[in-house]
């Protein structure tokens, strides 16, 4: 499943400094309906994608080196975003747990670990490959070893939802706060020029 | 002459003779609650002119430690094992986010800020070197304050 996508730069003052930040796709991408829970019970489905901003992040929480930074970037980007859009605009962020078997128990507190207003769930395998599918995003259990440890490769790009619940966007490492902000900054304004057309 | 020897033994790094890496800069990122594996970060310098060449890391308070690698191809993040880092005569080799990294498997107990991991690098002829870690918040040890020069 190989979709275009259009690369844009994120507004750089300095062009030696060019990083992307996130590529924007050729056309929103609706999404499937899904259900997720934690271990406070809550639940995260399609319906909560509606009126809001959501960035949704695949991992799993032994993950001792990209997951941490990658959400602690992202803790830094929405705190940069909140300083340059609306409050009702500022992105939710959800950690999308694919290894349920050692995650289930912790994956809110995790979470909230990086911000108390980052949410974390997981689910049925079902239920992530279908996510994982209609974000276009990739995970792969490995072969455990001797003692039983797995590791899980997984996309490492973060999905950007509008709040039409529709993919919009794909975030990528080095996830600069700076530049994220201001790529999602962009995108919003891109979003509701859309919307007024 | 006994005197002069023991002047020797104490002119001696006490960590072992034959291999002596300037390591600087060495923390452990405070991991969030249900993180059953940390990572360990550190500038690792070859002084000697010879090459050095770390085979194996162990960890107290930790079941068991490797040396890793994280690469993302494609988009995916992947992790993997390392046999062996090979650090050159006058080398600096960068253990940091995203790439090659000490992975601390199965901690004893939860991380505090200010806490200190001890680590021990085994070196290829089964010598060893000490190393201690700082325990600091993820982001502050990212951005280098950990040097000693801040506040």
């Amino acid at each position: 499943m190989t979709r275009v996508l259009t690369l844009i730069l994120a507004l750089l003052t300095s062009p030696a400094l060019a990083q992307v930040q996130g590529v924007l796709l050729d056309e929103p991408i609706d999404m499937p309906s899904f259900s997720f829970t934690n271990e406070t019970g809550a639940e995260f489905s399609d319906t909560d994608l509606n009126d809001a901003w959501t960035l949704i992040m695949f991992g799993f929480l032994s993950c001792p080196d990209v997951c941490p930074f990658t959400l602690g970037n992202l803790e830094a980007a929405v705190t940069e975003t909140s300083m340059r859009v609306r409050p009702d605009n500022v992105p939710k962020v959800v950690f999308v747990s694919v290894d349920p078997d050692r995650d289930a128990e912790w994956v809110t507190d995790y979470a909230k670990y990086f911000h108390p207003d980052f949410e974390g769930f997981t689910g049925e395998r079902e239920q992530i490959d279908t996510l994982i599918e209609a974000t276009d995003s990739f995970y792969r259990l490995m072969r455990p070893d001797s003692t039983g440890y797995y590791e899980v490769q997984h996309s490492s790009s973060v999905s950007v939802i509008a709040p039409d619940g529709t993919l919009r966007a794909k975030l990528q490492p080095p996830f600069d706060p700076g530049l994220t902000a201001e790529f999602l900054a962009r995108l919003q304004i891109s979003y509701r020029k859309e919307l007024t057309q | 002459m006994k005197y002069l020897a023991a002047l020797a033994l104490l002119a001696l790094p006490t960590t072992g003779f034959a291999h002596d890496l300037a390591v600087r800069d060495a923390y452990v990122p405070l991991a969030a609650p249900g993180a059953t594996v940390h990572a360990a970060y550190m500038m690792l310098t070859n002084p000697s002119a010879e090459p050095e060449q770390i085979v194996s890391v162990s960890a107290q308070g930790y079941a068991m430690a490797h040396i890793h690698k994280s690469e993302v191809v494609n988009d995916v993040a992947t992790m993997s094992m390392v046999e062996m880092i090979e650090i050159s005569p006058g080398q600096t080799v960068m253990l940091e986010q995203g790439g090659l990294h000490i992975m601390l498997m199965k901690p004893e107990a939860a991380l505090a800020e200010g806490d200190t991991v001890v680590m021990t690098l085994e070196f290829a002829d089964g010598t060893t070197q000490l190393v201690e870690a700082m325990v600091m918040p993820l982001m502050k040890g990212m951005h280098g304050d950990h040097s000693g020069h801040g506040s």
